[in-house]
């Protein structure tokens, strides 16, 4: 089967485009475990690692790469595409600007957090049917990107609601800043950045906005980062 | 018994009595607690608590105020919890910049056989350090052009405490709380910059009690 890489969240038209012509995708942000590639510098983003890192591990598989290079994405989402094409990898080169904004039955509903942020993100390339309970009395919220490692998000209890780029995901709105930047009032909220991902600027600044708990983490989650979740979700119930 | 098993120093509260071992001789020998927090409690205990729970809970116990900070610093990292209006606020674990605070400051100190009576705290502006490994490079360098080491580790200690502080959001007032309370000249420069209480080494303990 031919196999497109993509990375964050391309427009629909080019998802539905190459699906038609029965590509298989293959989500470059994610950790596949392998050892990054040499070529960024240490303080480079895990996620803009795992893109270049899964590119070259899958050269031989991948025909192209449909690189999401916008205000959808991030500047170094542009700038790795551009080191991509350098490569000789065939990069398309695509910005979502999508106003319509849908519902987010998902980021608001009862499930364990981790599955809840799985599913947002397998809804870009397969749209997800299920019934789901919507959270009455939330009363604590999960703001950020998908994270590197997903074992922080195991101290969240599972009416935890979904904010931040993730939540304009699942809206359909990547680069919808206002949808970003949402955060109910009352409630406690995790804000959390990659290491070296810019909306860590916005992360630290919410979180004192907001009274919530700053986070960032590289690769993976050190225990007083699970620590501090743990305390700050124990000492807010 | 429970027991908050740190990093060099384990304190136990057996019954009404207090005890401070260290851990490497509770490691040696397998002690086993009904209930523990710090670095180590996870391995040798049957209920764990988390260090800034513990923390949290324990000063809320022992402080009887509705608006404070406490900052405990310990042998390799500095905990912070904020309570307003009664409530918990806001809480912060620091183990990359404040990583070994207390055991650099144990072994410069042992290494020129110094207590911490003997270090001399000066007015000096303090020297911005990212974290205590890499002052330990400017205590060298002090000692190379004729600064004794009393006034050397004095100043390095003085910029240990200017990062506590902003890592506190430089607060009016601290509660200090772990071994540094033991630590005169580190309360002396850090009482330069705000009003220091001291809560003593069992502030965790009281918080998993």
């Amino acid at each position: 089967m031919k196999k497109i890489g993509y990375y964050g969240y391309p427009p629909d038209s080019f998802i539905k485009y190459y699906k038609e012509r029965g590509y298989e995708f293959i989500d470059l942000d994610i950790d596949y475990n392998k050892p990054n590639v040499d070529i960024l510098p240490k303080t480079t983003c895990q996620i803009i690692k795992n893109i270049l890192t899964n590119a070259l591990t899958y050269k031989d598989e991948i025909e192209k790469i449909i690189a999401t290079t916008g205000k959808d994405k991030c500047d170094n989402g542009f700038f790795v595409a551009k080191i991509l094409k350098n490569l000789g990898f065939d990069v398309i080169f695509t910005e979502n600007t999508n106003k319509i904004r849908k519902e987010t039955p998902i980021s608001d509903s009862i499930l364990p957090l981790a599955e809840k942020i799985d599913l947002i993100m397998k809804s870009i390339i397969t749209p997800i049917s299920i019934d789901l309970k919507r959270a009455e009395n939330p009363k604590f919220g999960f703001w950020g990107v998908p994270p590197n490692d997903f074992s922080i998000l195991e101290f969240f209890p599972e009416d935890t609601i979904v904010l931040g780029w993730v939540r304009a995901v699942e809206a359909s709105v990547p680069s919808d800043i206002d949808v970003e930047l949402y955060v109910p009032e009352n409630l406690k909220v995790v804000f959390f950045a990659q290491s070296f991902c810019s909306k860590s600027m916005l992360a630290k600044f919410l979180a004192e906005k907001y009274n919530g708990l700053f986070i960032d983490l590289d690769r993976n989650a050190t225990s007083s980062i699970k620590a501090k979740i743990e305390a700050f979700i124990r000492l807010n119930r | 018994m429970i027991a908050d098993i740190g990093t060099t120093w384990t304190k136990i509260l057996d019954g009404k009595y207090y005890h401070i071992l260290l851990t490497k001789d509770i490691i040696k020998e397998k002690w086993y607690f009904r209930k523990a927090t710090g670095h180590l409690g996870k391995n040798f205990s049957k209920i764990y608590i988390n260090e800034l729970e513990a923390l949290a809970r324990g000063s809320r116990k022992l402080i009887k105020e509705n608006n404070f900070i406490v900052v405990d610093v310990g042998s390799r990292d500095i905990k912070y919890v904020e309570f307003k209006n009664g409530f918990f606020s806001k809480l912060d674990w620091n183990q990359s910049c404040g990583a070994t605070t207390g055991f650099t400051l144990e072994l410069i100190m042992n290494y020129y056989g110094l207590k911490s009576e003997d270090i001399i705290v000066t007015e000096s502006k303090p020297s911005p350090i990212t974290c205590s490994v890499f002052g330990l490079e400017k205590v060298f360098d002090s000692i190379i052009n004729n600064i004794s080491p009393e006034v050397a580790i004095g100043d390095f200690i003085k910029s240990l405490v200017y990062n506590i502080y902003e890592f506190s959001g430089k607060p009016e007032k601290i509660y200090l709380s772990g071994g540094m309370c033991e630590n005169v000249a580190f309360v002396k420069a850090l009482s330069m910059l705000c009003e220091v209480f001291l809560l003593g080494r069992f502030v965790l303990l009281e918080g998993i009690k």
